[in-house]
């Protein structure tokens, strides 16, 4: 079965393009073996919403991200230099994804057939 | 395509498909992407796929869809078909490269 690998790099918030790549996530999990890694800005879609004041008004749709399982989604990946950047802990986020350092995080990109960037 | 590659298909995702409305109207002196990809798309017979849901949310639809939301009219300029995500990942199990743009 082929591996597809989907980054995250998107900040949730003011527009949809988080929530949308989750959705391409979800559905490459329906036809292929599929892994994931958050990176960047991305790694902000992991964290549990304290308000949500947004304007214009979105989804917590991070709330999906705990039934990943559920999908067959079991490889998922954070860039452990973006996630001490953000300063976040396990506490205060939806999912524990495995940290992965720089050089941990190229093997992902060499192990997988294709990679799709959001 | 110069180099002897084929491309299976150009899917358009998340703010992608506005590339499809068919009602823009970009000042003479600036580049018209829409005229661009139906060019493109018209000399290598490319496949040009929008994702539904992106273009529900973007006011992007076909006869079919802007008859099922009661619409006046559609919105997609020609040479576009309206599919769905599936058509991402197809694309990508069955080329040897994905190229992604954009993000």
């Amino acid at each position: 079965m082929k591996q597809l690998l989907f980054i995250q790099s998107q900040r949730p918030g003011s527009t949809i393009t988080a929530q949308e790549s989750f959705d391409a996530l979800l559905a490459g999990s329906a036809f292929a073996e599929v892994s994931v890694v958050f990176v960047g800005e991305g790694v902000l879609q992991l964290v549990i919403p304290q308000t949500l004041h947004e304007m214009p008004p979105r989804k917590a749709f991070n709330a999906g991200f705990s039934a990943m399982p559920d999908f067959d989604i079991h490889k998922v990946y954070c860039c452990a230099a973006s996630f001490r950047e953000k300063g976040l802990d396990h506490q205060t986020i939806r999912v524990r994804p495995e940290l992965v350092e720089s050089d941990a995080l190229s093997k992902l990109w060499l192990n997988a057939d294709s990679v799709l960037c959001f | 395509m110069d180099g002897g590659h084929t491309i299976h298909r150009v899917f358009f995702y998340q703010d992608a498909v506005l590339v499809a409305n068919r009602f823009q109207s970009p000042p003479q002196d600036e580049f018209d992407i829409l005229k661009a990809w139906q060019m493109l798309a018209r000399s290598h017979d490319l496949d040009l796929c929008l994702c539904i849901a992106s273009c529900l949310r973007r006011g992007i639809v076909n006869s079919a869809e802007a008859t099922r939301f009661e619409h006046r009219g559609d919105s997609l300029a020609s040479g576009f078909t309206i599919s769905g995500l599936g058509q991402l990942i197809e694309a990508s199990l069955v080329a040897d490269r994905t190229i992604t743009f954009g993000a």
